[in-house]
Parts: C-alpha cells; sequence; structure tokens
C-alpha cells in the first residue's frame, strides 16, 4: 500500500482499539536491542543452509531478544521458513551455529527443543478432535491429566475457541483451524513460539483483526514470537524488529519504522512500502548534502546522507539512487519559490483516490514516474488536480535516501 | 442468495437434468451387479432350497418359472431348509468353516506384520523409485496365480529347495515335512496374497503429509512415538482395505489348499468344491456357499455402520 505504514504503524499501537492500549505502553519502552549489555535469546552465528548448489541461507548472523516480536520477512523462496525451520531443528545449518539462551542447539533434535512452531499448513492430527490436538503436546511432557484438562481448556479460550472441543479439524473454518494449531502451539508455554505465515491463509479483513489478536497475546504471555511473512503491511503491524531477508541473506534487520525511512537497499526500498528511485551519479558534497547528477534528461537531486545514518559511504562518480516515499513530496499546481531544493517539473499521468489518501503517478521530462501521495484531508478543493495537469514536485534533501550500487 | 425464488427455479429444472445425468453414471455398474452378482445369486439361493435329485443339472428347484405367481407364494410355505439343517448336522462342515476362518485370520495378521513394513519403506522410499517400487509389487502378477502356486510344491517338498538349503547350511538332518501341512498352506496365501495387502497400505501411506509428523516431533514426540500416535491411526483406513481384500478370498480359497495344504487341511472352499464336484450334491454345496457368503458379509456391514456412526456422532 502507500506511505501510511510507516505512520499508521506507530499510531496503530496505542490507538484503535482500547484493548491495546497497555500493549502501546510496554511497547514504546521495549528496545533490548539498542542496549549492548543485553543477552540475546536466540542468536544464529554465521548460518549457512545449502541445498546442493541452492544456498537457501547464506551466512546469517541474527540476536533476537527475549519478548521480542520479531518478524522475517521477504519474497517467497529467499530462505525464511528455513531459517525458522533450523530452529526448530527440522534442518541442520550447513555451516555455523544456533544459540538458544546461550546454549548451542546442534545435535538436540526438534522434540527436545524448548520452541513450538505452527506450521504453515496448520498441520492440524485429521484422526483427533480439537482437545487432542491441543493436548497432544502435554501428554508427551507427561503433565498430569488433570492439568492438561485445566490448561487445554484455558488456552481454547484464550483463542475463543471454547465449545469446539469436541470437533474434528475437518469440522472447522480456516480461521477456527488457525486457532487450533496457534492454541497446540502455544498450550506449552515454549520460550520461542515460530510461525510461519501464520495468517497466509485467511482472508484480508480476518487476517488484519487476527494481527491484532497475535500482538495482545503476546504481551499477555510474554513470550518470544518469531514470525515469518511475505506480506510487508503484516511485518509493518506487528513487530517490533524486522529482518528482511534477500536471496538468503539479511539485507536490512530494524524497527518498522528504520526499514521504512531508512532502508539500506534497493531491495528494502522497494519491498517494504511505495517508493521512487532517483538514479543518478555522485556529484559532488557539501557537508551531509550530496548532490547526484541525472543523466540525459533526469533530473539532478540532493541528498542528506546523514539521515540513514551511513555518511560518506559512497565516494563521487559512484552510481547510485535517491529513494524518495511518496508521502514525503510535495505537489504544487504553481512553481514554489527560487532556492526550493529539488524541484521537477512534470504532469499529471495518473490519479488514484484511494479514500484517505490520493495517489498521484507524475510524469517527468525524461519519462520517468514518480509517485506522490497527499492526504485528503479536507472535503472541498478548490483547484483540484487532474490529469494532464502542469505540476512541480519537490523535496527535501532529508526526505531521500541514499543508495549505493 | 439474493434472489432465492429465481434461484429455486433454476436449481429445480436442473436437478432434473443432473439426476438423469447421476443415474447415467450409477446405472451400468447397477446393471453389472445386477446381471453378475444379484442374479447368480438368487440361482445360488434358489439351488440351496432345493432338493437333490438324479437329474440334470441334479436338482428339483424349489421355484420354477411355470408355477406363476400363485404356485411360487404356495411352494415359500413349503420351503425345506434341509440343506442348512444338514451343514449343522455334519461336524465336517462346520469343521471346515471353523479351520478356513483360523487360517484366513492367522494369514491376514501375518500379511498385515509383512506387509505393513513393506509399504512403509516403499513410501518412504524416494519420489523416483515409487513407481518402480509398485511395479515390482505387482509383478508377480505378470504369472499365472496356479503356477506360482505349483511352483510352491518344488520349494516346500521334502526333497525341495528349502529343505535342501536348510540341510546345506545344517539347521536340519531330516527334512520336514511342511508341504501338506497348515503352515505350507499359510506360506502359500501369504506369498499369493501379499500386493493386496501391501498395495491399500502404500496408498494410504504414501499420501500422509509428512508435516503432521514433524508437528508432532515439534509437540516433544520422538518419532517412534510419532509414528504409533500419527502414522499407524492414518494408515489405518488402508490396513483395513487390505484385510478385507486378503481375509474374503482366503476364507474360500481352493486353489492354494489343495496344491499345498494335503488331504489333512480341511477348508471351506475345498469342502464346496468336493460337494459340488464328487458327490454332485449341488444343492447342500449352495447352501455351503451362502453360508459363506453371510460369514463374510456380516462383519463387512458392521465395519460399514460403525464409522458412519461415528461421523454422526461427531456432528
Ligand atoms: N528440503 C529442501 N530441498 C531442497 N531445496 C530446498 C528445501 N527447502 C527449501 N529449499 C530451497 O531453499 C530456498 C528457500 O526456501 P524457503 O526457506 O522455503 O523460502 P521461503 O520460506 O522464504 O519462501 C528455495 O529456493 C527452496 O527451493
Ligand atoms: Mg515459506
Amino acid at each position: 500500500m502507500m506511505g501510511d505504514a510507516g505512520a499508521g504503524n506507530a499510531a496503530g499501537r496505542g490507538t484503535g482499539r482500547t484493548a491495546t492500549q497497555a500493549v502501546g505502553s510496554v511497547r514504546r519502552s521495549f528496545a533490548p536491542w539498542t542496549d549492548p549489555g543485553a543477552k540475546p535469546l536466540i542468536r544464529y552465528e554465521k548460518v549457512t543452509r545449502r541445498f546442493g548448489d541452492v544456498r537457501a541461507v547464506d551466512g546469517v548472523d541474527l540476536d533476537i531478544y527475549e519478548r521480542e516480536f520479531f518478524c522475517l520477512l521477504g519474497p517467497s523462496g529467499c530462505g525464511k521458513t528455513t531459517l525458522m525451520r533450523m530452529l526448530a531443528g527440522f534442518e541442520t545449518p550447513t555451516e555455523g551455529r544456533i544459540l538458544l539462551g546461550g546454549v548451542d542447539l546442534a545435535g538436540l533434535p526438534p522434540y527436545r527443543r524448548p520452541v513450538n512452531m505452527m506450521f504453515q499448513s496448520y498441520a492440524l492430527f485429521p484422526h483427533m478432535s480439537v482437545e487432542a490436538n491441543v493436548a497432544f503436546g502435554l501428554k508427551q511432557d507427561g503433565v498430569a491429566r488433570s492439568e492438561i484438562q485445566d490448561r487445554v481448556a484455558a488456552v481454547l479460550k484464550l483463542v475463543q475457541l471454547e465449545g469446539y472441543g469436541r470437533r474434528r479439524p475437518d469440522q472447522l473454518s480456516g480461521g477456527q483451524r488457525q486457532r487450533v494449531a496457534l492454541a497446540r502451539a502455544l498450550v506449552k508455554r515454549p520460550k520461542v513460539l515460530l510461525l510461519d505465515e501464520p495468517l497466509g491463509a485467511l482472508d484480508k479483513k480476518l487476517r488484519e483483526e487476527t494481527q491484532f489478536e497475535l500482538m495482545d497475546l503476546q504481551v499477555e504471555l510474554g513470550m518470544t514470537f518469531l514470525v515469518v511473512t511475505h506480506d510487508q503491511d503484516e511485518a509493518m503491524t506487528m513487530a517490533d524488529r524486522i529482518a528482511m531477508m534477500d536471496r538468503g541473506r539479511i539485507a536490512q534487520c530494524g524497527t518498522p519504522a528504520e526499514i521504512y525511512e531508512t532502508p539500506a537497499t534497493r531491495g528494502v526500498a522497494s519491498f517494504v512500502g511505495d517508493v521512487t528511485m532517483f538514479e543518478g551519479v555522485v556529484e559532488g558534497r557539501a557537508g551531509s548534502i550530496v548532490s547526484v547528477a541525472g543523466e540525459g534528461a533526469a533530473p539532478s537531486v540532493l541528498v542528506d546522507e546523514a539521515v540513514s545514518g551511513r555518511a560518506g559511504a559512497v565516494a563521487v562518480g559512484a552510481r547510485v539512487a535517491v529513494a524518495v516515499r511518496p508521502e514525503k513530496i510535495t505537489l504544487a499546481q504553481d512553481p514554489p519559490p527560487p532556492g526550493t531544493p529539488n524541484v521537477i517539473e512534470g504532469e499529471v499521468w495518473d490519479i488514484g483516490y484511494l479514500g484517505d489518501w490520493t495517489v498521484y503517478r507524475i510524469r517527468l521530462a525524461d519519462g520517468a514516474i514518480v509517485r506522490v501521495s497527499r492526504a485528503n484531508a479536507s472535503r472541498f478543493v478548490e483547484r483540484p488536480i487532474t490529469w494532464e495537469d502542469r505540476v512541480w514536485i519537490h523535496f527535501a534533501p532529508a526526505a531521500g535516501v541514499l543508495l549505493a550500487e | 442468495m439474493t434472489r432465492p425464488g429465481v434461484e429455486t427455479g433454476g436449481r429445480g429444472s436442473g436437478d432434473d437434468a443432473s439426476r438423469r445425468g447421476r443415474w447415467l453414471v450409477v446405472g451400468p455398474p447397477f446393471l453389472w451387479l445386477g446381471l453378475f452378482f444379484l442374479l447368480p445369486f438368487l440361482i445360488v439361493a434358489r439351488m440351496s432350497l432345493s432338493e437333490r435329485a438324479t437329474a440334470r443339472p441334479p436338482y428339483r428347484p424349489a421355484f420354477a418359472w411355470e408355477d406363476g405367481p400363485a404356485g411360487w407364494w404356495d411352494k415359500l410355505g413349503q420351503l425345506s431348509l434341509d440343506n442348512f439343517v444338514s451343514l449343522l448336522d455334519e461336524p465336517l462342515y462346520l469343521d471346515a468353516l471353523f479351520t478356513s476362518l483360523r487360517i484366513a485370520a492367522t494369514a491376514t495378521l501375518i500379511l498385515i506384520l509383512i506387509g505393513y513394513p513393506i509399504a512403509y519403506a516403499m513410501a518412504r522410499a524416494p519420489g523416483r523409485l515409487r513407481p518402480i517400487l509398485v511395479t515390482l509389487a505387482i509383478l508377480p502378477f505378470w504369472t499365472s496365480f496356479l503356477i506360482r502356486v505349483y511352483a510352491w510344491i518344488g520349494i516346500l517338498k521334502p526333497e525341495g529347495l528349502l529343505n535342501a538349503a536348510l540341510a546345506a547350511i545344517g539347521v536340519i538332518d531330516e527334512p520336514l515335512q511342511i508341504l501338506d501341512t497348515e503352515i505350507a498352506v499359510q506360506i502359500g496365501l501369504v506369498y499369493s496374497y501379499l500386493p493386496f495387502m501391501v498395495l491399500p497400505i502404500y496408498a494410504s501411506l504414501e499420501k500422509l503429509d509428512g508435516t503432521l509428523l514433524e508437528a508432532a516431533q515439534d509437540l516433544g514426540c520422538p518419532p517412534w512415538k510419532a509414528f504409533w500416535l500419527v502414522t499407524v491411526p492414518l494408515s489405518m483406513p488402508g490396513v483395513l482395505a487390505g484385510a478385507f481384500l486378503v481375509f474374503i478370498p482366503a476364507l474360500g480359497e481352493f486353489v492354494v489348499p489343495d496344491l499345498l495344504g494335503g488331504s489333512e487341511t480341511l477348508m471351506i472352499g475345498r469342502t464346496l468344491w468336493s460337494e459340488f464336484f464328487s458327490n454332485r450334491d449341488w444343492p447342500l454345496a449352495s447352501a455351503v456357499a451362502i453360508v459363506l457368503l453371510v460369514v463374510i458379509l456380516g462383519p463387512m456391514l458392521l465395519w460399514r455402520a460403525v464409522p458412519q456412526r461415528d461421523a454422526e456422532a461427531g456432528r
């Protein structure tokens, strides 16, 4: 979707639902990854997993902290499931090691690991009732019968499936099956709950509701969640931190806002949210302001490299791109006053009305298309922008992000 | 959904067409069953209620076409169950029936014990290998059943291959008498029916979702236990299908006991044969056949009823 993802994320935490108010306050102060003394609960050290010639996971270093809601995000086939399955014990790293609470997991079979997984296909036992499915893990641990009953009842209540205990999985809807799978993984109170595309099979509305329920649940139970998803909105909504994966490597790891505002690579910039790339060559720099010259008719732009915290990373003469989010570009019907940076003239090529936002696609002189979004804050507009209007776009140097390669 | 009236109308006319279509699909199998199962069954049933006679065929029919409906009704009152009563009077028949049940049940059990691991290994083999393994499993069918059972005579007889091999490795001094015993019949049955047990179990194991086993392990269940708690219950339909596929023909088996069982192994199939062809007592032989059918159908109907009840209770 549009640029609301970054801003909407912060707002979505504290407001919108009364139940999440407590969650919001917990979350605001939660950032163990910024504390150099904090010990990670899960640590991937230079983990590689090869299948034949394919490097499904390629030299991954990753720390995940206790009580974190961590998302692995990336396109299909980038190695998310493999990375997670190595933690559950279903795949063995070809190289590197995985630590849980400081202990190397190598050689520990899946049934001895204090983690539980919710499978993408749910993997409910079709020959057992809902209750028996949920009780299965507790029975393996030799928990007393009366305690099993209590805990199963409690967890079924938690996922709002009271009264469904005697049904078979094939007598449930997709959403209910998802809840049973969740309950079955939750009931053992694992140190880490692994969720592989937990909402993938649900329709959009149910998926959005369930996202918030998962977040509430995670805070309520104080568990560490590791969630795999290929849906960037989902990751942005739920995660404390996101690791964006690309062809087996971690392209960037950070909070949703960091990922959105200061993407580290072109891949991240274009996978998460909408973006326009201004291609060019570094011409010079004045302080932290870098000027990037477009080739031919392409516009030249100024960008503040301090924004990304990666100042001095590119040399003069290097080919770069300046990535700008659509909501950070201003659209004007008259030429802006002289001295305004990054002014580019164009023509309205396309308009998409989304209700809360309107997306404009502006065509520049060199034929490039720039995406600009505007909030529809007021109902009546004196001079509405329409198709084929001459317009001027401009953005601050600090609005762009300088990307190498 | 929004306009129920229209939809019901539409569905009504569609129903007629689909009903006709359904009969076109269901009709031929019914016709087949009627011609080649129900009709022969009625003929045999009539024969079993008839009286033996020196005639051609060697019985006096209980019903005849010429009697007409009124005559049929009359005769219904005078029906004689003599043939069935004499089955009970003569211990030979009950003996043969119980021996057959015991031998067929034992063979079925042995077949499950041997067939399950084979099917399991086939289902766990790499995907490329599986079609080859299935072909291998049905390969024996390319040779006549009769010839393959004959071959076992050569293996099992006192001077046969098995005894020679056992003597050669020094396990025995005297040749074992295996041929013409119940053991030989068991060996023959297990050998002959193995593919019928392996294939249905393989089919149910092959479609088993591997992530279910991963889920079981993830929940703290070691692999051997996951096998008992997940694999075995989910392959039960295959085991049951295989059990019926081997138990029923094994019960009435004639060739195997005749060739390998000698005179001491009395199975119901051989009894039936000798009543028909040696004694030429067709009515009695028919009564034996009917009893056999009831013995087989009884448990099967019971088995069919159980899963249905189960499903209804779950709803
Ligand atoms: N068991 C396996 N054997 C061979 N290749 C595999 C296996 N599992 C995954 N792969 C390959 O590893 C890559 C990453 O797969 P996966 O981790 O499932 O990606 P994702 O979950 O991100 O979609 C893919 O190219 C996939 O084909
Ligand atoms: Mg996956």
